[in-house]
């Protein structure tokens, strides 16, 4: 039999059945906690983190931020009465930092194993525990079995997990519920070589849905993260920035061509 | 029952405290109000025609003996042999001495440990030999029997009387094996009476008045109807269970199994301590090869043996044997009183570190990644970005799990403050700036050249001339062109650029 593509009004049902499919059992009865900023609860099926599920955070990149989200996330985790789990494989995971952003480091245990393969076992072994709220890992590669792995061990236990993924990961299979893309944004339009102006009161940051079990891939959302406080929501636009239209395009194309100059591979 | 006779126990003290004595005639002598007397000699002495009891002017006129003399000394006897009784801990959990020279252990449940009754004769045998002592061991269903199986060995160095038989195997055996005084044996053998048997068969209810009560308490002893009790020596603080292996063995599996019988032994002696292990050491002697050990630390104390063998389990997979092992021996570097298990109403609002599930986590990714890979920070009051925070094990330690007292950092960082992906050794950057002191305009990093829109800073910190290795730099946060922030900073002694740190 010849395949041939599905009519325009079959797909919402075919995307339904696929929903059901991969969705977890007792998708209902699962409690969802924020993860700190409503605009990437819009972006989460179930609209929050809810128990059991692996959410995926792809940095765009180095400096991009991607680490900032799950860890003012894990701020509203850590009292749910379970323990954080912090798994650092490379060593980059700073304290004095995540304590910044509100993790009580009492609640917190840090797991440094030194190989690959040591470190998804101990993301296995952590997502399996019943006690654990949430795990944050830096997994380079998953491949598709582990990654399975994983997603079983947290619906089983109710465990979150956080993974920040490299950028290559993007081509790599997921069975997390969502995979986000966090790039950062230059803050402003001025964009000029050297200008002794002031710096901005917020760093902006684009997110946006690569995979999700429910909801459109392709939703985005830019945030703005406070410089002082470090509150992080929805990026308002300002009616201002349409004062100098010419000006903006010229710039836009001088942004275009600093960010392709700058594009990692 | 369990009884060791060491039967000539005031020469091996010595010959094991110095080797140089081994295999030379040696008479120990004491001086008593009849002159001196041999208290013991070396067989080498023995074959000479020497005797203990012997006064000392018969040995010594014996020409063609050159025999070491040597002053008997008691006291140090009795302390070695209580040192020795400490060493039969790893076996059984109370033993006792008799006499001067006669242990006793009580092996109550403890043959399911060794495989059988046969295999923990075997075992304490041959560990005692390993020690350079000759020793006669018996199992017996009560204290006398054994006594007197182990002083009348018969052939071998070991007796075994099974369950039931323990009179059967006695009753041939002469009358000092019921350890009655010379005075009644001799009594008694004017009357014809020389072997236990016979004097089984005598009428009890005379006994008493004609001997003395001793000679009814021992036949009470030997038949079981009156308890004997073991006086136990106290424990020193270490608990150690080993295996000797005879032969060597090379399999994987067999080891592991020996590993984990060993595990249960160790847990049988926790318990009987009210202790749980918080740090094990395993031990394995190789044949050929250099020994292995390894070390397994635990979050919380437990005297459970599946637990401790799933952890060691984690462990000992890894390890690589290069030659046959000749002996694994397992021991108890740290314990402490097994916790309370207080029932908590509302199991969700308790700490997570009162609950088994966290434990058993915590034990095993240390088990298998290390105790120092399962740690938990803490920030601290410090200028140098290195160290502003301490890391400590989770496990083999109480410690760990005390609440925080120390005062929080008096300058609160903003969380943009710090990176959250941080370089433990900074990053060399080639960075361009306009001015000598000025902040960075453009830098290069992972091949990639970013050209700096923004930055904050600097943040200038300083170490004091007191710090070996002191520093001065000029921190700052920098907003690339294309939005991507970075910590860097200038060293302000060699000029040279620096990062240290990603918000990623």
């Amino acid at each position: 039999m010849i395949a041939t593509a599905p009519s325009p009004t079959k797909l919402p049902q075919l995307r339904g059945m696929l929903e059901r499919l991969e969705a977890p059992r007792y998708d209902h009865q699962r409690t969802v906690l924020s993860t700190g900023v409503t605009a990437v609860d819009r972006l989460l099926p179930q609209r929050g983190l809810q128990s059991g599920m692996l959410v995926e955070w792809v940095a765009d990149g180095p400096g991009s931020g991607a680490s900032l989200l799950p860890v003012a996330a894990l701020k509203n985790l850590q009292h749910t009465g379970g323990a954080i789990v912090v798994i650092d494989r490379e060593g980059h995971f700073y304290p004095p930092a995540a304590s910044a952003w509100g993790i009580d480091l009492q609640h917190t245990i840090v797991i440094r194993p030194t190989t690959e393969a040591d470190e998804l076992w101990a993301i296995d072994q952590a997502l399996r525990s019943p006690d654990v709220a949430a795990v944050l890992a830096w997994p380079e590669r998953i491949d598709s079995f582990t990654f399975r792995r994983l997603q079983l061990a947290a619906e089983a236990s109710g465990a979150i997990g956080l993974l920040v993924r490299p950028k290559r990961a993007q081509q790599e299979p997921s069975w997390a519920a969502a995979r986000l893309l966090v790039s950062p944004l230059p803050s402003s339009a001025n964009v000029t070589e050297w200008e002794e102006s002031n710096p901005p009161d917020c760093w902006k940051l684009n997110v946006s849905v690569l995979r999700s079990r429910r909801g459109r891939p392709g939703q985005s959302v830019e945030l703005e993260v406070d410089e002082q406080t470090g509150n992080i929501h929805e990026a308002i636009q300002h009616p201002t920035t349409d004062r100098l239209p010419a000006r903006a395009g010229r710039l836009a194309t001088q942004l275009a061509h600093r960010a392709s100059h700058e594009q990692t591979a | 029952m369990l009884a060791v006779w060491l039967p000539n126990w005031p020469i091996e003290r010595l010959t094991s405290k110095q080797p140089e004595l081994r295999g030379q005639p040696l008479l120990l002598e004491n001086t008593a109000s009849r002159g001196q007397r041999v208290v013991a000699c070396s067989p080498e002495a023995r074959e000479f025609g020497v005797q203990p009891g012997m006064p000392v002017a018969e040995a010594t006129a014996i020409s063609t003996l050159q025999a070491v003399r040597l002053t008997h000394d008691a006291e140090a006897d009795r302390r070695a042999l209580e040192k020795l009784a400490d060493w039969c801990h790893r076996f059984s959990p109370t033993v006792g001495i008799e006499d001067t020279d006669t242990l006793l252990l009580d092996a109550t449940n403890l043959a399911p440990l060794y495989g059988g009754e046969g295999p923990l004769v075997e075992q304490i045998s041959q560990g005692l030999t390993r020690l350079g002592l000759t020793a006669h061991v018996a199992l017996a269903d009560n204290i006398a029997a054994a006594w007197a199986l182990a002083h009348y060995p018969g052939s071998g160095t070991t007796r075994l009387a099974p369950v039931g038989e323990s009179i059967a195997a006695v009753v041939s055996l002469p009358l000092a094996a019921l350890r009655l005084d010379d005075i009644t044996i001799e009594t008694l053998g004017r009357l014809g009476i020389e072997s236990v048997e016979e004097v089984l068969a005598l009428p009890r209810s005379e006994l008493a008045s004609r001997f003395g009560p001793e000679l009814l308490t021992r036949i009470h002893q030997l038949l079981g109807d009156q308890a004997e009790v073991i006086r136990a020596v106290a424990h020193s603080e270490r608990l150690t269970t080993q295996w000797l292996l005879e032969p060597p063995l090379t399999k994987w599996t067999h080891i592991n199994k020996i590993l984990q019988q060993l595990l249960r032994r160790l847990a049988h002696l926790l318990a009987a301590r009210d202790a749980g292990a918080l740090q094990l050491t395993c031990h394995l002697e190789c044949q050929a090869s250099d020994d292995v050990s390894f070390d397994v630390r635990l979050f919380r104390p437990t005297a459970d043996a599946a637990h401790l063998m799933e952890i060691v389990a984690l462990r000992s997979e890894r390890l690589l044997l290069t030659s046959p092992v000749t002996a694994v021996k397992v021991h108890v570097a740290k314990y402490a009183p097994l916790a309370r298990q207080q029932r908590v109403l509302f199991e969700r609002e308790s700490h997570w570190q009162h609950s088994t599930g966290v434990a058993a986590l915590v034990d095993r990714l240390a088990g298998r990644l290390g105790a120092e890979a399962v740690v938990q920070c803490r920030v601290q009051h410090e200028a140098q970005a290195e160290f502003a925070y301490t890391e400590q094990s989770l496990v083999g330690n109480l410690t760990a799990r005390k609440k925080s007292t120390a005062k929080p950092p008096t300058a609160k960082l903003a969380p943009l403050d710090r990176p959250l992906h941080f370089f433990a050794k900074p990053q060399r950057v080639e960075t361009l700036s306009f001015l000598h002191e000025g902040p960075p305009i453009r830098f290069t990093h992972g091949g990639q050249q970013y050209v700096v829109a923004h930055h904050r800073g600097p943040e200038r910190i300083e170490t004091g001339w007191w710090r070996r290795r002191g520093i001065r730099r000029d921190y700052y946060r920098v907003e690339t062109t294309t939005g991507r922030r970075f910590w860097l900073f200038r060293c302000l002694r060699r000029q040279k650029w620096y990062l240290h740190g990603a918000y990623e």
